[in-house]
């Protein structure tokens, strides 16, 4: 007669494999999570890196610098299995922290030339200023000498 | 006993309350909210989408209680809306700048003509002195007194030609002229007014055949610009239709684009945009010189032929409304394009609605 442990083995069995295969299939294995999330800090990095270099009016020093902070806490959770809720967070802020460095550059470069534009409308606007009253004052002389030769008109 | 009732009564009150919205999440729902804010959401709906997304996980996360959750998904929100709306702002900057760049040429159009005054008030001012210098060294005869009325004669002949370009457009004839009003100067400076006299005579002949040259040259060269200072103050008048596009066109013309003028599927125009047809019918009658080619074009949605029915009521609609302003039915023209002319992407919510629009051409000469 077969003990009660003997008899249960098979189902035991049956039951773990279902149990693994139900693992398996209803979430990503743990090495491809992993790979994922390190895929995605190595894209966010490569793109604050593009950002640092773009930034040469330094418009977004102070977000650069969050992001830089963001990257290094998640470069540090990385390879902690606990970790992976705050490491998703981290990432989530340190893309929209990038996102945001983003338009800052984009803002400041558009603010830069619409600031020369402005300059150069000003210039013109002085230049057109000063040579009217240039013209008028060269007219003015020009009608007294006419009438001093008496030939004007 | 009582005493266990009340803390555990006031246990449950704090277990019930929900948590305060934090500060991000009630500055976005107000931001969201503003006119600029919906235009925020119109020109960058997927950086909007995003932060509304993450808005809602922060309202979630209120839900449960979860106020460092909360917080930060509120935060990751604001994230992506400060980029939506520095993008936005962006654009507008870029529209200005544009705006900016069109008055600067215009005022360096205008500095090129007052340039042009100068240097020739200035040329005539040199001739002069010249004369004037002479004072004192010239006997006061009566040949004398003739040879400076033929210079001064060569002088304002040579200021004419100048006033039409002919340093420019007859450059040989006009330095001829001024090369004999020169030694006509220097003959009376010498004492030789008879010689003086034959070279200002000379001096004036050359100035007249320079004017002659450079006439034909400088009366087109003037009508077209008279053309394009037009064009230009019609551009510029046009600037006062809100919420418009402008933009000369080759030809004389001037376009103008208004987007969204009518409700979804009406073809009444929206009361908001009244104001911007009445200032278009206005300036249409102050340039009464231009015709009116009023074109509707819908976006992609619907089908083709409802589209182009729908675009050209549209375009009917707005012809009726400037003639009744007192715009001349017989100066407009109005046709529908339907979505056929699209000059955004249809796919984006934005796209469309830059295709749903009204385009006015002020073309010349109509």
């Amino acid at each position: 007669m077969r003990t009660l442990y003997e008899r249960a083995r098979p189902t035991m069995a049956a039951l773990t494999i279902v149990m693994v295969a139900g693992l398996a299939g209803s979430r990503p294995a743990l090495g491809d999570e992993k790979a994922d999330v390190e895929a995605r800090l190595q894209a966010l990095t490569v793109q604050l890196k593009k950002h640092e270099v773009a930034d040469t009016t330094h418009a977004a020093t102070s977000e650069i610098g969050k992001a830089e902070a963001l990257r290094d806490k998640a470069r540090s959770l990385s390879d902690k299995r606990r970790d992976r809720e705050a490491m998703a967070h981290t990432l989530d802020e340190l893309q929209a922290t990038l996102a945001l460095v983003g338009a800052k550059i984009v803002h400041a470069e558009t603010k830069a030339k619409y600031d020369a534009q402005k300059t150069k409308m000003k210039e013109a606007t002085n230049a057109l200023a000063r040579t009217k009253a240039s013209a008028d004052d060269l007219e003015q002389q020009q009608a007294q000498l006419e009438r001093k030769l008496g030939g004007g008109k | 006993m009582r005493r266990q009732r009340l803390l555990l009564g006031l246990l449950l009150a704090l277990g019930c309350a929900g948590i305060k919205p934090s500060a991000e999440m009630t500055e976005f729902a107000q931001d969201t909210e503003t006119r600029d804010g919906k235009e925020v959401k119109l020109r960058f709906p997927e950086l909007v989408a995003k932060a509304e997304a993450w808005d809602a996980k922060a309202r979630m996360a209120q839900e449960d209680k979860d106020e460092e959750l909360m917080k930060l998904y509120s935060h990751i929100a604001m994230l992506w809306w400060e980029s939506a709306k520095l993008r936005s702002n962006a654009v507008d900057l870029d529209a200005e700048r544009q705006q900016l760049a069109k008055d600067t040429a215009q005022i360096e159009n205008e500095l090129a003509e007052v340039q042009k005054r100068e240097k020739l008030a200035k040329a005539t001012l040199d001739r002069m002195k010249q004369i004037i210098a002479l004072e004192g060294t010239m006997a006061d005869n009566a040949e004398v007194a003739t040879a400076r009325g033929h210079i001064t004669s060569a002088i304002e002949a040579i200021k004419a030609a100048q006033g039409v370009d002919a340093d420019v457009h007859a450059k040989v004839t006009f330095a001829a002229a001024e090369a004999k009003l020169k030694a006509a100067t220097s003959a009376l400076g010498k004492n030789k007014p008879n010689d003086a006299v034959s070279l200002a005579i000379e001096a004036k002949a050359s100035a007249e055949a320079a004017y002659s040259e450079a006439e034909a040259k400088f009366m087109s060269t003037s009508a077209d610009q008279a053309k394009l200072n037009r064009q230009k103050a019609l551009f510029d008048a046009l600037a006062a239709v809100s919420g418009a596009e402008r933009s000369m066109v080759e030809g004389g013309g001037v376009m103008i684009t208004i987007v969204e003028a009518f409700s979804s599927t009406g073809v009444t125009i929206d009361p908001s945009r009244v104001a911007a047809f009445d200032t278009i019918a206005q300036t249409a009658k102050n340039y009464g010189e231009y015709s009116l080619v009023i074109e509707g074009h819908t976006d992609s949605r619907g089908s083709k032929a409802k589209n182009l029915q729908l675009s050209e009521s549209r375009a009917q609609s707005v012809l009726a409304y400037l003639a009744q302003k007192g715009v001349s039915p017989s100066r407009m023209n109005a046709m529908g394009k339907g979505s056929n002319e699209p000059v955004a992407e249809n796919s984006t919510k934005e796209g469309r609605s830059k295709n749903r629009r009204i385009e006015i051409l002020f073309a010349a000469g109509g």
